[in-house]
């Protein structure tokens, strides 16, 4: 006979054994936590480290060689924060120095000319297979073996590189600066009103039965006349306010020789140098890569496609290529960027004062491992969070308006 | 048949193309593409002639025979390295069967790998390091006979004797593993039952070498001891290999029906992926002990080992839900249907399928780890790019930084470049072959 | 039409007022109905009429919300037991044969045996080599299922089915992924099977095949039956006008 629902042996009922396993396997996370949480007071007291946050208030008391305004008597957290910066710093500089070589030797993977392809080829093929940090040691000892300041090598009058590393001209608002600003601010506000009448006019002035079938929306002419409306009349008042300003708007500053070195200018310290070059160098490689996989993803049987259409080379790229590329590039190229950003934690072995560099120094002082491991996971989190979130929105934006599948 | 024949007879028109043409095609095709030619060619004279004036006047390679033991073993004993060739010899045996029961792909890898064997057991290092007139005390056997001899007049009789006392004598591990290679290969060729055995054999080769190196008794080497390419390829193998049960269980995990499994795989898998590696190689080696029991403790290699293990547990099991993603839910719903049990289903059903298609994956996340294990350099451990530090430390060799990361390059590029050889051929293997 | 003399008067199968959502969709709206021991049901009707889902739902690839299944007096309920043993007595089919493509056709059908009835391999395998005899592709034995034909892959699949010598057998669209000349190999089969007294339950377009070994063929439509009758009461004398007009488009192709 069948037997009924409601008195299943609850070993056999499925709804409570899903519950049950769920359970089992919490209690056991929650015991092995509890192990290891006995384990570290016992270690920590082994060691006589007590674990609390009061550290981070205190004086940090030793010196950051760059970054932000800071100073050896300022605290811990202040500490961990220019960490944080410099982090942010190389890692943004990385990203669009990586991401420019990265596109060029992609493109250039793709060349017709055979001796170009193989440059790229061989360029990707060697800075990807060596190990990143090696690199970075090798740029950090190359720039160490340059020559003192009084024999820097300098290219062009404007780089100049030496031991104490790279420096560059530098652009500084100048004195009509905040006059120029005017114009801008002028120039933007003109920009919306401009794009909005624009929009306005094509919107509502047309002949409505004309474009009954797919009628545009409002907000795709805003996009139209942002292009050709709403940036030329920017550019024209931004480019007119240059020359009414009578003073210049901005200075160029070169670095100039003087008795301990050269001053002024942008100085890239040598070690801040050598993890850009490193960084960049390395991810460019797989830039590249997931450049050239993208257009050829999207080349083959599309080109053909918009060649029998009839359009010519340059439009085949611009029009067809390019915009379904994009979408396949983004996703993977955003992984580099993240990576690029984890990798620069490699600065600890050639010391340049990031993020990790900083945490582990104040490790060494404090013996607070475990919170200060915890606060550098958490930024490194915080920063692949972001970046994705950014990079998704990004991606989500251009599926929809790049694309009209 | 006759009409068949015929028609295989008529050739595709002559399409092969003399040199000029294929100038003409590939290289100035366009005006600005023999511009680009143009450019192209000029940097790369200066590139060339800037790097061979270097290599070949400048630079100073001595330092590279004067401590290639440090960079192959680190300082693992010289007494003991008949061990290391102990595990090479099992090695040799083991790909010499493979390859003559598989041939294929492993048969290329075991010509690759004997040949690279066969050139560094003709390169005479001797000579090199002689010129330099710098004690020689590295070779591979623990001999410390020198003949000095050698530099004086090569090409005489003396130094053909030498030739063959070096091989035979003191390069006699090496020969060893060359032979049994191939003389493996010739016995293990189409011997199809030996294959379960092969397999085996390979699974135990693991812990074989492991215990080979530790070795036992007075013949004990800690691991503080191993360094150099050795411990490279030693945690990168351990790392790939350890995480592989951790990250299968990770990826099912992340796949489970249930919420409180499920969630606690997605924010292991998703922390470890966010964090940089040496946060992971600093847990392992600082926050690891203090974690542990009291009177416990793990050497610095183990150490690192765990905390590769746990990072690469993380990719492995990206990966891993990849090939989970690939099987088809009809496969599932089949087994279900002849009465399987989930572990059933997984374990015979799908895990098979999913593994089979992320073997490209895997490689690929094999020399990412290869490459990343350079960071227990921090640590610091005295691995493949560690051993760089104990060179440049001696006053002896200052300013040679750019010959000896050249070198560790250059062998980092030959293993990595060879692996993705490697995978890419087995991802066009798999491509054709399906089951 | 022939008279089946398998057919028995004990209920095999038992369906009360079964229910099934896909989220807010509800795709079965009580489906009431018995199935007797060696009966051959046909079940028809337009895609995502729910006739699929409801096949499902008595092994369990689907859970019923709702109602009660009895399958040779067992209830399928959440009770892990039921489902294991009904598994075992209820053989499937699918549309896309769903064979283990890393093994080899003999190793797919030995794979249940060994693995849930604990059948020796030797047996299993001889039992297998038996069941692909019947099906007439003995020699494709230990063949991948990639190197052999669709047909011979669907053949397969109904002697993997078998092997676990179930009591009632689900077919689920089994014809609709081959290629026509195939078609009839499978239905064969499926004929052979028929004779021999098997309870069948068969999702398909087939209607010629529903015409001469069906006791019964229901039309689903929208998640409920519609109608249901002898084969020579429905394609003859069909009283609803969605089963009048599906019938003529069935077989208007």
């Amino acid at each position: 006979m069948a037997e009924n629902s409601t008195n299943i042996p609850f070993y056999r009922d499925i709804r409570f054994l899903k519950v049950f396993f769920q359970i089992l396997f919490v209690i056991g996370i929650i015991l092995l936590a509890g192990f290891l949480y006995s384990n570290m007071l016992n270690g920590l007291s082994r060691q006589g480290i007590k674990l609390d946050w009061a550290f981070l208030k205190s004086e940090a008391g030793f010196g950051i060689s760059e970054g932000i305004d800071y100073d050896p008597s300022d605290s811990y957290l202040k500490a961990f924060w220019v960490g944080v910066v410099n982090t942010i710093r190389v890692s943004i500089v990385g990203i669009c120095c990586a991401t420019i070589i990265g596109f060029f030797f992609g493109i250039a993977r793709l060349s017709s000319n055979w001796l170009i392809q193989k440059i790229a080829a061989i360029y990707v093929e060697c800075f990807r297979n060596i190990p990143l940090l090696l690199q970075i040691l090798f740029w950090a000892a190359l720039i160490r073996s340059l020559p003192k300041a009084e024999n820097s090598i300098v290219i062009s009058d404007s780089i100049i590189l030496n031991v104490q590393g790279i420096y560059l001209p530098s652009f500084e608002p100048g004195t009509g600066f905040t006059t120029w600003s005017w114009y801008l601010l002028g120039g933007v506000i003109l920009a919306i009103i401009v794009v909005l009448g624009f929009a306005a006019f094509r919107h509502f002035g047309r002949d409505h039965e004309l474009q009954q079938i797919d009628r545009p929306s409002f907000i795709s002419h805003i996009i139209f006349g942002a292009k050709w409306t709403a940036a030329p009349t920017f550019l024209i008042v931004a480019i007119a306010g240059w020359f009414l300003t009578s003073e210049p708007p901005f200075v160029t500053t070169s670095p100039v020789l003087q008795r301990f070195g050269y001053v002024g200018g942008m100085n890239l310290s040598p070690e801040f140098s050598a993890l850009l070059i490193g960084l960049a160098v390395y991810t460019s490689a797989f830039i590249a890569e997931v450049v050239r996989s993208g257009i050829q993803a999207v080349v083959k049987g599309q080109r053909e496609a918009a060649r029998a259409v009839g359009l010519k080379e340059s439009q085949v790229l611009r029009l067809v290529v390019i915009p379904q590329a994009i979408p396949i590039i983004v996703p993977p190229l955003t992984s580099q960027f993240l990576n690029l950003t984890k990798n620069s934690s490699l600065a600890v072995a050639i010391g340049y004062p990031e993020l990790f560099q900083v945490g582990e120094t104040m490790m060494n002082q404090t013996g607070q491992s475990i919170p200060i491991i915890g606060m550098i996971m958490v930024s490194y989190l915080i920063m692949s969070l972001t970046t994705s979130v950014f990079m998704n929105w990004y991606n989500h934006r251009i599926t929809r308006f790049g694309q009209s599948r | 048949m006759d009409n068949l024949a015929v028609t295989q007879e008529v050739k595709p028109p002559n399409t092969k193309k003399g040199p000029v043409k294929w100038l003409k095609d590939n290289l100035l095709n366009t005006w600005y593409n023999a511009v680009l030619t143009c450019f192209a060619l000029v940097f790369l004279f200066l590139v060339f002639q800037g790097v061979f004036t270097w290599v070949f006047t400048q630079a100073k390679w001595q330092v590279i025979p004067a401590y290639l033991q440090v960079f192959l073993t680190g300082p693992y004993p010289k007494e003991q390295i008949w061990q290391i060739w102990i595990v090479l010899c099992t090695l040799s045996v083991l790909l010499g069967l493979s390859a003559g029961i598989w041939h294929g792909l492993v048969f290329k890898l075991s010509i690759a790998i004997a040949s690279i064997g066969l050139i560094s057991l003709l390169i005479p290092l001797e000579i090199v390091n002689s010129i330099a007139s710098i004690d020689l005390t590295f070779l591979f056997v623990p001999l410390e006979f020198v003949n000095k001899k050698i530099e004086t007049e090569p090409g005489t009789l003396e130094f053909n004797l030498n030739i063959i006392h070096l091989i035979f004598f003191k390069r006699r591990w090496l020969l060893g593993s060359l032979v049994l290679l191939v003389v493996t290969f010739f016995l293990g060729r189409n011997k199809h039952v030996l294959k379960q055995w092969v397999i085996g054999g390979w699974i135990l080769s693991f812990p074989w070498t492991m215990i080979m190196l530790h070795g036992f008794g007075e013949n004990t080497v800690s691991t503080t001891n191993w360094g150099g390419l050795l411990l490279t390829l030693i945690l990168a193998t351990v790392g790939i290999v350890a995480c592989f049960p951790l990250g299968v269980l990770l990826a099912l995990g992340r796949r489970s029906q249930l919420p409180a499994i499920k969630w606690v795989s997605t924010i292991y898998i998703e922390t470890v992926r966010g964090v940089p590696l040496i946060t992971i190689l600093f847990i392992g080696n600082i926050i690891l002990p203090i974690f542990m029991p009291g009177d416990f403790q793990l050497d610095k290699v183990i150490r690192a080992m765990i905390g590769l293990t746990l990072f690469s547990a993380a990719y492995m099991a990206e990966n891993v839900r990849g090939g989970l993603q690939a099987v088809p839910q009809g496969q599932v719903e089949a087994a279900q249907a002849v009465g399987l049990t989930y572990p059933k289903t997984m374990l015979f059903i799908v895990l098979p399928q999913a593994l089979r298609s992320v073997i490209p994956a895997i490689v690929g996340q094999f020399i990412a780890l290869f490459k990343d294990t350079s960071l227990v350099y921090i640590i610091p451990l005295f691995d493949l790019l560690g051993a760089t530090k104990s060179v440049l430390g001696n006053p002896k060799w200052q300013g040679l930084q750019a010959e000896v990361y050249l070198f560790v390059a250059v062998i980092y590029f030959a293993f990595t470049y060879a692996m993705s050889s490697v995978s890419q051929k087995i991802e066009a293997d798999l491509g054709v072959g399906k089951h | 039409m022939t008279e089946n003399e398998n057919i028995t008067n004990d209920p095999i199968i038992i369906c009360e007022d079964i229910h099934k959502w896909f989220d807010d969709f509800h795709v079965l709206k009580g489906i009431t109905t018995t199935f007797k021991k060696g009966e051959k049901a046909v079940i028809c009707g337009p895609s995502g009429s729910g006739k699929s889902t409801f096949i499902r739902t008595i092994n369990r690839l689907e859970e019923h919300q709702r109602g009660t299944i009895i399958v040779d007096g067992i209830e399928l309920s959440n009770d892990l037991r039921n489902i294991n043993l009904i598994r075992q007595e209820v053989g499937m089919v699918f549309q896309q044969f769903n064979l283990f493509p890393h093994l080899t056709n003999i190793k797919n059908i030995t794979l249940g045996p060994i693995q849930v009835r604990k059948m020796s391999k030797r047996a299993a395998e001889e039992a297998a080599l038996a069941l692909l005899e019947r099906m007439g592709i003995a020699d494709q034995a230990y063949k991948y299922p990639s190197e052999v034909s669709g047909g011979q892959q669907q053949r397969v699949a109904i002697a993997r089915a078998l092997a676990m010598e179930p009591k009632i057998m689900l077919f689920d669209e089994p014809t609709s992924a081959l290629d026509p000349e195939m078609i009839s190999e499978v239905l064969d089969v499926m004929r052979e099977l028929a004779h021999s007294g098997m309870t069948m339950l068969v999702v398909t377009h087939e209607m010629g095949f529903a015409r001469e070994v069906a006791d019964r063929v229901m039309f689903f439509d929208e998640g409920v039956v519609v109608e249901e009758a002898a084969p020579a009461d429905f394609f003859d004398n069909p009283q609803h006008d969605r089963t009048k007009l599906f019938i003529s488009q069935t077989l208007q192709h």
